[in-house]
This record gives C-alpha cells, sequence and structure tokens, in this order.
C-alpha cells in the first residue's frame, strides 16, 4: 500500500482488481470522525480500514450489509452496513464505481442523470407549466364533473343537508311574507321544477342577506324576502330560481367541494412547504382557480334558466330585468352585487378583480337574456 | 479576561465555526422538477420520497465545520404519515360536505390533538436529524405540551390577545429548550421581554401600511368621482369605472402585498435573531445576525421573480433565502465540536412529521 490515505481517483489496481474510496467514518457513539478508506477487493471482500490500516467496522465484509444513499446533485453520499456507524464520502465517482461492481445503484443512478440534465429538466419544467395550466382550466373542473355525475343521488343530495340548519341559527332569519304569498310563488317554482322530478327540489323563504336566492345541493332552494320585494313581476322571481334549479341540476355544490380539494392537493405537491415564503404567492393562483371554476357554474346555471324558462314559456327578459335592479340595488353600476348563485356571500366586481369573483359581470350575463325575442 | 483566574488547560477555546450552505439554484430546480414531475405522475405517492430528497438536499448542503447535516427519515415512514393525514383529512372534507355540524366537531378534536401531534412531529424531525452521526431529539412529554397549550390558550383569552408576544416567547422556549444534540441539552436565555420590544416595533409598521392601503383606497374612490368630471365624460359612466377599478387593482394589489413584506422582514429577521440568537447546545452558543433591509431585498427579489415566472422561480428563491439566513448564522464554539450520542433510539412515527406538513398548508387553504 503506497501512503496515500485518502485517493482522490477510484483506483482499479490491475493486480489486486480492487476499488478504493477515500471516506469519513462516524461510529455513531461520538460526533467525531475518522479518515479511512473502504475498499471492494476482486472476490467482492470489503474493507474498512482506518489510516493506520486498522478494521473499523468488522461487519463491513459481505457486500449485501451495504447500504449506500442515492446520489443527490453533488452531495457527498453516506453509507452504512446496518449498524450504528456511517461514513460519507465526497469521491463520488469511487463510489460510482464500488457500486457499479457490486451490480447496484441503478435506481438511484437513473434518477441522478435525470436531475442533472438541463434540457430533461427545462422541458418537465414547460410541460408541468402548460399542463397545470390545462390542468387547472379543462382538467381539474371536467374531473369533478365526472365524479359529481358518477355519485348516486341520495349520496349527491346529502352533501350540505346541515347546511340550512347552520344558516338559519347564523346568518338567517324567518320569512315575513304572508303565507298565501309563500304558495303562490311556491305553485310557480313547482310548475318550473316538474320536468325535473328526480331532484328534490323545495324552496324555502328567509330574509336578513338583502335581495338573494341560493341553492344548495340537497335541492333546498332558499329565496329571500328583499329579492321578492325588488322584483316587479313574479315572472323575474322565477326566472332566478331557474337558475338556482340549474345549480342543483348540475351539482354545482358537490363540484365546488371536488374541485376545491383538487386545487389544495395540487397546490401542495407542486409547493410542498409554500409557507416558508409567504402565504400569497401560493393562495393567488389557487383564488384565482376558484373564481374561475365558480364562474363557470354560474354561466351553466344561466344557460339552464335560459333553456327552462322558454319551455316554461316564460319570456328571458325578466331574467335582464331582475338581474340589473340586483346590481342597481347593490349601489351603482360599478360594482356587480350579490346575485345568485349557492353560497350567500358571493359577490362579483368588475375590472381586473372580475378575474376573482365567484360570478361573471352582470352585463356579459344578462345580454343574451335582453335579446331574447319578444314573442308576438 | 477570565484567562487571568482560569489555568490555560481548562480555558474553553472559543471560535466562531460559520453554518456553510452550499445549495445552488440550477441544481435545485433540476431536483424539485423532477419531483414535481414524478410526484404528479404517481399521484402523489413520490412526494414523500420528494419530501426526503429536498430535506436531504437543504440538509447536506448545510455544512458546519465541513460536514453537512443528514436527514434520516425512511420515505416509506412519511408515506405511512401521509396516507394518514390524507384519509383524515378527507374524512373531514367529506363531513364539510355532508354535515356541518360534525365537521365542527372534526376540527375541535383535531385541534385537541394538535399539541399531540407538533411534539409528535418535533419529535420525528429531530429524531431524523443528524450531524457526524449524532442524532438530534426532542424529548418534551406531551403532558407538558398540553399544559403549555391550556396556559397560552388561556392568556390569550383573558388578555383579548395582547399577550401573544409572552406566548409565543413560552412556545419558543418549549421548543428550542427540549431539544438535544446527543447528549447535550439546548437551552435558551431570551427573555420575554425581547420579543414584546419586537411587537412593540413590529404592530405600528404593520398599522401604517394598512393605514396606507385604506387612504390608497380612499384616494382611488375620490379620484373617481371626480375623473368623470374631469374628462368630461357622463358621471357613473360603467366604462370609465370599470378602467379606474381595473387600474387601482393591478397597480395597488401587488404593491399592498410587497408593502407588507416590510413589516414581516423585519420581523422574521428580528425573531430568527432572537430565537436562534438565544440558543446554546451543551457549551456551545448561537449568533444570528439577519438584517432588516438585507432581508427585505431577499424577500422582494424573491417576490417579483416568483410573479414573473408564474411560480418556476421557486427554488431559485428557496435556495436564495436559505442561503441568506444561513449565511448569518454562526455556531460560537467553546471546545471542541466532539459530543457523546447519549442514550439509544426512541420511538417515532411518520405521522407527526406529515402533520406539520399538511397542517401548515390546511390554514393557507383557508379550510
Amino acid at each position: 500500500m503506497p501512503t496515500d490515505h485518502r485517493p482522490r481517483q477510484p483506483r482499479h489496481d490491475a493486480a489486486a482488481h480492487t476499488t478504493q474510496v477515500a471516506v469519513v467514518w462516524f461510529d455513531g457513539q461520538r460526533s467525531e470522525g475518522v479518515a479511512a478508506t473502504l475498499a471492494l477487493d476482486a472476490n467482492h471482500y470489503l474493507t474498512l480500514r482506518d489510516e493506520n490500516g486498522q478494521l473499523l467496522d468488522p461487519e463491513a465484509v459481505c457486500p449485501a450489509r451495504l447500504h449506500i444513499a442515492p446520489p443527490l446533485g453533488d452531495t457527498a453520499r453516506t453509507f452504512h452496513f446496518g449498524g450504528s456507524g456511517r461514513g460519507e464520502s465526497r469521491d463520488l465517482q469511487a463510489l460510482a464505481a464500488l457500486e457499479h461492481a457490486l451490480g447496484r445503484g441503478w435506481k438511484g443512478r437513473a434518477l441522478a442523470r435525470l436531475e442533472s440534465a438541463w434540457p430533461i429538466a427545462l422541458t418537465l419544467g414547460a410541460l408541468v407549466m402548460l399542463g397545470g395550466l390545462a390542468g387547472l382550466r379543462w382538467g381539474v373542473p371536467w374531473a369533478a364533473e365526472q365524479v359529481a355525475i358518477a355519485m348516486p343521488d341520495d349520496l349527491a343530495h346529502k352533501v350540505g343537508a346541515g347546511t340550512l340548519r347552520v344558516l338559519d341559527t347564523t346568518v338567517l332569519k324567518p320569512s315575513r311574507l304572508q303565507t298565501a304569498r309563500k304558495d303562490e310563488l311556491r305553485a310557480g317554482f313547482l310548475t318550473l321544477a316538474a320536468p325535473y322530478d328526480a331532484l328534490p327540489l323545495t324552496l324555502h323563504f328567509r330574509r336578513g342577506v338583502g335581495p338573494n336566492a341560493f341553492a344548495l345541493p340537497d335541492g333546498t332552494v332558499l329565496l329571500t324576502d328583499e329579492l321578492v320585494a325588488l322584483a316587479t313581476d313574479d315572472r323575474q322571481l322565477f326566472a332566478v330560481l331557474a337558475h338556482e334549479i340549474g345549480h342543483v341540476h348540475h351539482r354545482h355544490g358537490v363540484r365546488m367541494a371536488l374541485e376545491g380539494a383538487a386545487l389544495s392537493v395540487l397546490v401542495a405537491v407542486v409547493l410542498g412547504d409554500a409557507t416558508e415564503l409567504g402565504n400569497v404567492a401560493a393562495g393567488m393562483p389557487a383564488a384565482l382557480a376558484q373564481a374561475q371554476f365558480s364562474q363557470a357554474h354560474e354561466i351553466q346555471a344561466d344557460d339552464f334558466a335560459l333553456e327552462t324558462l322558454v319551455h316554461a314559456g316564460i319570456s328571458p327578459r325578466h331574467f335582464a330585468v331582475i338581474m340589473r335592479r340586483l346590481q342597481a340595488s347593490a349601489g351603482g353600476p360599478d360594482r356587480s352585487p350579490v346575485t345568485t348563485g349557492t353560497d350567500p356571500e358571493k359577490t362579483s366586481a368588475d375590472g381586473a378583480l372580475r378575474y376573482l369573483a365567484s360570478h361573471p359581470p352582470t352585463e356579459a350575463r344578462v345580454a343574451r337574456f335582453a335579446t331574447w325575442p319578444e314573442p308576438q | 479576561m477570565s484567562a487571568e483566574f482560569e489555568s490555560p488547560a481548562i480555558t474553553p477555546i472559543q471560535r466562531d465555526v460559520p453554518f456553510v450552505f452550499t445549495g445552488e439554484a440550477g441544481e435545485y430546480f433540476r431536483i424539485w422538477i423532477v419531483n414535481v414531475v414524478l410526484s404528479l405522475l404517481t399521484l402523489g405517492v413520490y412526494s414523500a420520497w420528494a419530501k426526503k430528497r429536498t430535506r436531504q438536499y437543504f440538509y447536506r448542503h448545510t455544512q458546519v465545520d465541513g460536514t453537512g447535516f443528514e436527514y434520516l427519515a425512511d420515505p416509506i415512514q412519511i408515506l405511512k404519515g401521509r396516507v394518514v393525514l390524507v384519509l383524515l383529512l378527507g374524512c373531514l372534507v367529506a363531513l364539510q360536505a355532508f354535515d356541518p355540524v360534525l365537521y365542527l366537531v372534526g376540527v375541535a378534536l383535531f385541534m385537541v390533538a394538535s399539541p399531540a401531534l407538533l411534539v409528535a412531529a418535533l419529535r420525528f424531525n429531530a429524531r431524523q436529524s443528524a450531524w457526524r452521526n449524532v442524532r438530534f431529539r426532542f424529548d418534551a412529554p406531551i403532558s407538558v405540551a398540553y399544559q403549555l397549550y391550556a396556559k397560552m390558550v388561556g392568556l390569550t383569552l383573558v388578555t383579548c390577545g395582547f399577550a401573544v408576544p409572552y406566548t409565543q416567547w413560552m412556545w419558543a422556549d418549549f421548543i428550542a429548550s427540549n431539544h438535544r444534540f446527543g447528549d447535550q441539552p439546548f437551552s435558551w436565555r431570551t427573555q420575554p421581554g425581547e420579543i414584546v420590544t419586537l411587537y412593540i416595533y413590529m404592530v405600528p409598521m404593520m398599522m401604517a401600511v394598512y393605514a396606507l392601503f385604506f387612504v390608497g383606497i380612499l384616494c382611488i374612490a375620490t379620484l373617481g368621482q371626480l375623473l368623470p368630471t374631469i374628462l368630461g365624460t357622463k358621471a357613473n359612466d360603467p366604462a370609465t369605472m370599470d378602467q379606474i377599478v381595473s387600474m387601482a387593482s393591478i397597480i395597488g394589489l401587488p404593491l399592498f402585498y410587497a408593502a407588507l413584506t416590510v413589516p414581516s422582514a423585519f420581523f422574521k429577521a428580528r425573531m430568527a435573531n432572537l430565537f436562534f440568537g438565544g440558543m446554546s447546545v451543551g457549551p456551545h452558543t448561537v449568533r444570528s445576525e439577519q438584517r432588516f433591509a438585507e432581508l427585505l431585498r431577499v424577500y422582494l427579489g424573491n417576490l417579483v421573480a416568483l410573479v414573473l415566472s408564474l411560480g418556476l422561480a421557486w427554488p431559485w428563491a428557496k435556495v436564495r433565502l436559505t442561503a441568506y439566513r444561513l449565511s448569518r448564522l454562526t455556531l460560537v464554539a467553546h471546545g471542541p465540536l466532539v459530543v457523546d450520542a447519549g442514550e439509544g433510539a426512541d420511538h417515532v412515527n411518520a405521522l407527526g412529521d406529515a402533520a406539520m406538513d399538511l397542517g401548515e398548508l390546511d390554514l393557507d387553504l383557508g379550510f
């Protein structure tokens, strides 16, 4: 043996066919390292010797006991023999040669190759970017819809079953409408709902949250006294109710829950420990995506309302009228009000904020209703 | 100098041992993107391996006295913890959908369990962290965590939240002084008053940012009222208003977020200095010298890079922040850095570890 104890390069001794790796050995009893050499000879005998040639770990004979941590960037790799001692080496080439001689570590090497190539990394980066955007735009809503449709009826209708109870004890107050008035509106509602007898639709009257209407996944449709007062024609109310039945029909409540869950998982996978860099960066895209999902639901419920109204012989123009009245009642043409949705606390706004709103801008929504040809 | 009174043999030799961070943004970017892709392709299963590799990357590149730290956790163990946690959270999400009342009960149970989960996480993390093959440990019994938690909640309620600086000190003290490295216990000498002082500076800064924000909104609103008259357009013209609100939100919101990083950088820099700077490991002490202005520059640079790159600069931002923090951290060694490992292993599971990871994210997403 030459006196050089820490060879920088793997040595394939022509005579002995040994592979030697310069290591530092930590016995696990004290935080003190010993310079050593890990050697594999032609007969596949491993030895771990210190600078004086003393064997450091008698277990270190059988290669089967040797565990080497997979390569990770250009960091030093550690190894052990199942005991309390651990070695570490920066002699990455020699360690790879030793692994190669043992016919091991191909998984780690494959991963390291994948992680060391810039072309691969940049391609993957672009793919993740595009795939992520496409997944958010189409994949997540599509998957949520498929699951919601596949869900058995009674399960889907159980979603949010206790929500009305919670709302009643918090923000909602009992309605002050006359029973006769309620019956009148309920009769109209039932006529609208008649084609959808598979849906457990019921109409409830409340007040206390301003002019609003909303639907719960279990078929509960809520109408506020304030909205009844705002309407100048009952057909305007039926137009809003048709929109709400659309939310129930398309299972928007279930889909919102599923989309929200999918978003959390995606953010968790991509960012991992996002909290470290502040929540803003992580929260904004999620909020943006959630708002876009919600807007898509509103448009779908509008489509449904249009079809249902035409079918029931009610002019879709009534929807445009009540929507504009709602907007005006919320204080000016620049800020769209709380309108209709599965959640009573949704507002919509214009400007750049429109992308973060749960509802699309009112004017864009009502255009096709307002221009519907009047029957002669 | 004390050397006058003590014999040179027992005078500890004091020397500065800097924390050296050798990680590189490019190298970490490649590891990160492979982690993300494999995690997505395996529907999240690989995320346990991804976590191990990420943590190990930052540990290995953090060197003290020429040796990097090591993260020893077994990915399978991390995976088990994640599966259990995902199932629990899945139950919570399902409850939220089907039965809001039971959901609240579930959330309450989760909150009751949180001190135990936190201690389990601290234990797991400490146990899986090593330097020169000597592991860290976190030794506080769960009962102590509950007593502390009860005190913290009680104090916060009684004082309407004004005791928060003090309760934060209690919690930091609990974490810092219950760690061990091998047989060397940690101790923490930061005083409650130091954290109270920090809050006394930070709260007005925070309030100033919010005040500026509201003044800004008022200005825009006033401008919005006046602009139609100035421009001679019809009052309350929706198109004009639309443009004003657009401009205001495009410029104003990012500015507001950027402004919020000012008090945040101040607080985090000072807090890190108090937390790490108050620590001792056996005879050795720690010095943390983060500066407000420097950390602010790092934060703002990261924010700009993240926004412009649509998030792809994440690894660069993370490496940059870690490099800054560690560049300001020094171990002041009093004597040789040789430590005995102490007693044998105690039982740890990965559940607490995963609870930390996902738990923080849940708060983010407003569950």
